[in-house]
């Protein structure tokens, strides 16, 4: 089967002449939870812009389940950035009618169910929230969605551990096995236990890309301790 | 797409305009109310204290026409910036929607406010004369006097008068959404360099216009009030007013389209 994610030779510079990608190629294979790891400034958020066309490459080629990115890349793609992207004004149903009139693959009920079992008011207005709860209602709305790859950028920097605990197990118990997870964090240690798969960033550069219970085999500890010792400074 | 984006375009700033139409129609009342009040010829009122009352309601619907209009391009621009550019523009720019149908939804909900928004002043015109003498002279003599125009002139001017009033709405938005698209390509002071962009594009559309208003004069010499005339300048402004709604929108598009900045 094809992968859900083919890039070639991908460049980013920004204006100030920071090369934020250099070369980066990948292949996402489907079904699988990537881990997308690296510290910060090592190009992560960089490349989900560019697969959610957020940015465009200076040079190098991206396709999501066979298209460039565009219209129809974005129809299968679930991404939660890390920033609240939602207006604050409105309340948690209309941001649920919103995702239903946009993207033809999003489960209301199940976005219900999961606001239900949070305690959380579907006629509450965002910014009377906390920013936890915020960031848990944006959570819902991305994982309600039948996405073919979910795209998750620092989910759980920024949370506490209990709420860390919360938005794991929504992830897991919430996609389809046939869908790709690419998650990026620098906390490793608190997804590792989910990821198949993990690809290493330095500096715009790709320096591993293995399975994650392969790479465990072959270095004998955990990848938490890999990236330690890859990223010491 | 197009037609779901519109209404959320529309609902995302709707609460604010009707505060701004409110207080203009509110102030409209005021002010017809004090000079309704203001029977000089009684004795029993203290003349100078609703004198005062007259002049303060009057400087207070002046205060809210003007606001209402700065108001309203204001809303413009936030609306575009907010939801492209700042935090929201990562859902807007996720949706499966095309860069077009965002900026043509974006532009028809603020025409559309902006008509509304002039029909309003209109209407608290309406409230300040209505029942009194104005609408005998000289609104009743403006009214026969337009329907004059249209019918002594060919029908050509008034259509042609509307469609440039019409391309001026476009403009003024395109020209706010192609500086804002200018401004988020700065790494930093975005706002700041989107008015700097905006004050400079209406310094160059200003002196141009000066400038071809100068020609025009020249050239139509001798033919003030007549077809021709209104016919020539009429036209040459739809035509300018269009080459600027086509080259701020192309911009924009090719701003957002190919160099997006979300930071």
């Amino acid at each position: 089967m094809a992968s859900i994610l083919e890039c070639r030779n991908l460049e980013k510079t920004y204006s100030g002449g920071k090369r934020a990608l250099q070369g980066v190629s990948l292949s996402l294979g489907r079904g699988r939870i990537i881990g997308l790891l690296g510290p910060n400034g090592s190009g992560k958020t960089t490349f989900i812009k560019l697969i959610n066309g957020l940015l465009s490459p200076d040079r190098g080629e991206l396709y999501i389940d066979g298209y460039p990115v565009g219209v129809e890349t974005k129809r299968i793609i679930s991404y939660l950035p890390e920033v609240t992207y939602l207006n604050a004004s409105m309340r948690v149903q209309q941001i649920i009618a919103l995702f239903k009139d946009f993207y033809g693959d999003f489960d209301e009920r199940r976005a219900y169910d999961m606001l239900g079992r949070l305690g959380i008011s579907p006629s509450a207005r965002l910014k009377t929230m906390s920013k936890g709860t915020k960031e848990k209602v944006q959570l819902i709305m991305v994982m309600s969605r039948r996405a073919k790859l979910y795209i998750l950028d620092e989910p759980i920097a920024g949370v506490d551990p209990a709420a860390r605990d919360y938005i794991l197990s929504t992830i897991v118990t919430n996609y389809d096995p046939a869908s790709t997870i690419l998650i990026s964090t620098h906390l490793i240690a608190d997804v590792e236990q989910i990821l198949d798969d993990v690809i290493f960033l330095r500096d715009g550069r790709v320096i591993l890309a293995e399975t994650a219970e392969g790479l465990r085999k072959q270095q004998g500890r955990s990848v938490d301790a890999i990236f330690r010792e890859v990223f010491r400074c | 797409m197009l037609g779901k984006l519109f209404k959320y375009d529309l609902k995302a700033v709707i609460a604010y305009y009707l505060m701004i139409w409110g207080a203009v129609l509110g102030t409209a009342a005021l002010l017809r109310i004090s000079v309704s009040l203001s029977d000089f010829s009684s004795p029993f009122q203290d003349q100078m204290l609703i004198g005062m009352g007259t002049v303060g309601s009057l400087l207070l619907y002046g205060a809210a026409c003007c606001a209402c209009v700065i108001l309203a391009l204001f809303l413009t621009a936030m609306r575009f910036y907010k939801n492209l550019m700042g935090n929201e523009g990562y859902l807007s720019f996720t949706l499966p929607v095309t860069v077009n149908a965002h900026l043509v939804s974006k532009l028809l909900s603020a025409v559309f406010y902006l008509v509304l928004t002039y029909g309003v002043l209109l209407l608290s015109g309406v409230i300040i004369s209505a029942g009194t003498g104005l609408w005998d002279s000289p609104f009743g003599s403006v009214l026969e006097w337009i329907v004059e125009t249209v019918v002594f002139y060919n029908p050509l001017v008034t259509l042609l008068y509307v469609l440039k009033t019409a391309a001026f709405l476009l403009e003024t938005v395109l020209v706010i959404y192609f500086s804002v698209c200018v401004g988020q390509l700065a790494s930093k002071h975005r706002v700041l360099g989107a008015i700097g962009i905006y004050l400079a594009v209406n310094a160059a559309v200003g002196i141009f216009t000066i400038l071809g208003s100068a020609v025009l004069v020249r050239l139509l010499s001798g033919r003030e009030g007549t077809t021709l005339y209104y016919g020539v300048t009429y036209g040459t402004e739809l035509l300018f007013y269009l080459l600027l709604c086509v080259g701020c929108y192309a911009g924009s598009y090719g701003l957002l389209r190919r160099r997006l900045n979300l930071e």
